[in-house]
């Protein structure tokens, strides 16, 4: 199975775990990203997920297989959540599984840092007066023809 | 790009700003340079107005010389042609503010390669005095004569490698027609309206394919901060794209 896996369906955090146990381990940690109703002062009804699918899955077994092989780990694995997320619903999961606890927190922080950075899923907030908005692109969104600085 | 941009060498043997300084020579009386320090050289006017880009450059020539017409040139466009400059001189309108080029990507001004009249220098210095330091801005706020874009590469700056590796393709005529698939994810797909097309571009880079498509889809993003893929994995801007290729532009991601 794939390190990193895209799904249009809810995730299941304990199910994922089940991927990194292994006797060698002694110590778990996981991240569950969840849809929040609120950002930036707006409030946040739903969010919408979209992925650029091929080189999300490359890009995302990349991270794993590199934050693996730097910290003293026995396993990693990662879930991204597709399509429109309702508030409280599971948007990412990491979990990581190794000896001992330290490597387990630094690797698991590592791995939702770097695929927020670099893996290509846009996020769309849906808010409580009707609008909706792409995370991280306004200059995108606006009128062409207007100006704006 | 990490280096001076005016120093560059890409025609006739001559630097950027060599080559703007013989093609303002054909259709000025005299010619300026803009520094950002004050050396004591001749036919220089060091920035005035600290580091606040071109628009002070603007205001500190308006302000050496008031009753001068300031043809205002980047001394980065290797496209431009004597004919360009020629045309901007013969259709100035000397009873209003400013006479300028529109941007063949989205109509606005193109501010540094327009004539500046006296009667533009009080909104340029207010600009200024707001802290807003978009020449743009303030041309859109005068009233101005806006002649169309002299061609879509004409006013291409070299601000990025990427531009380089596209001018330098267009200036050796090295540049070949393909057939390019797009495709569109997020909101790029929403503002284009599609997920996937083909494009015939004789572009030579994903660099100018992007801003023939920002034409094309009237899109006001910017390469800077997005990141660009073509068949499936992440590339530079500069990767020459041929026949066949498919090409995704990827605005700032947004997971977790």
């Amino acid at each position: 199975m794939d390190m990193f896996q895209l799904t249009d369906k809810p995730i299941d955090p304990r199910a994922l775990c089940d991927t990194v146990q292994d006797p060698s381990a002694g110590g778990f940690v996981s991240f569950e990203g969840w849809v929040r109703n609120h950002h930036q002062g707006r409030d946040v009804t739903s969010l919408e997920y979209e992925a650029f699918p091929a080189l999300a899955q490359k890009e995302g077994n990349r991270i794993l297989a590199k934050i693996t092989s730097q910290h003293d780990i026995v396993a990693a694995s990662c879930t991204h959540r597709t399509g429109h997320l309702q508030l409280g619903e599971i948007a990412i999961c990491v979990v990581v599984s190794a000896a001992h606890r330290d490597a387990a927190f630094t690797a698991c922080r590592a791995v939702i840092d770097s695929i927020k950075s670099t893996v290509p899923i846009w996020k769309k907030e849906h808010y409580a007066d009707g609008t909706a908005e792409w995370v991280k692109c306004h200059a995108c969104s606006s009128n062409a023809l207007h100006h704006n600085h | 790009m990490g280096s001076d941009k005016s120093e560059l060498i890409l025609r006739n043997g001559l630097t950027q700003k060599e080559r703007g300084i013989k093609l303002l020579e054909s259709v000025c009386d005299q010619v300026f340079i803009s520094t950002s320090e004050d050396k004591g050289e001749e036919n220089t006017i060091p920035d005035a107005f600290g580091s606040v880009g071109p628009l002070g450059a603007i205001a500190s020539a308006q302000q050496a010389d008031p009753d001068a017409a300031w043809l205002v040139l980047a001394c980065d466009l290797p496209m431009l042609e004597q004919d360009h400059l020629q045309t901007l001189v013969d259709s100035r309108d000397s009873t209003l503010d400013a006479t300028y080029f529109t941007s063949s990507t989205d109509n606005l001004p193109e501010p540094l390669c327009a004539i500046w009249e006296p009667s533009s220098a009080s909104a340029v210095r207010a600009a200024l005095d707001n802290g807003k330091n978009c020449p743009r801005s303030v041309l859109i706020s005068l009233d101005c004569k806006f002649l169309p874009s002299p061609g879509f590469w004409t006013l291409t700056n070299t601000n990025t490698e990427a531009d380089l590796v596209e001018i330098r393709a267009r200036l050796n005529q090295s540049n070949t027609v393909k057939k390019i698939t797009v495709t569109y994810f997020a909101q790029l797909r929403e503002l284009t309206g599609t997920h996937s097309e083909v494009i015939e571009t004789d572009s030579e880079t994903p660099a100018g394919l992007f801003e023939q498509l920002r034409a094309k889809h009237q899109l006001t993003c910017k390469r800077k901060g997005m990141m660009v893929a073509v068949n499936g994995d992440f590339t530079n801007w500069s990767h020459s794209i041929s026949d066949g290729e498919e090409v995704v532009f990827i605005p700032p991601v947004a997971g977790g």
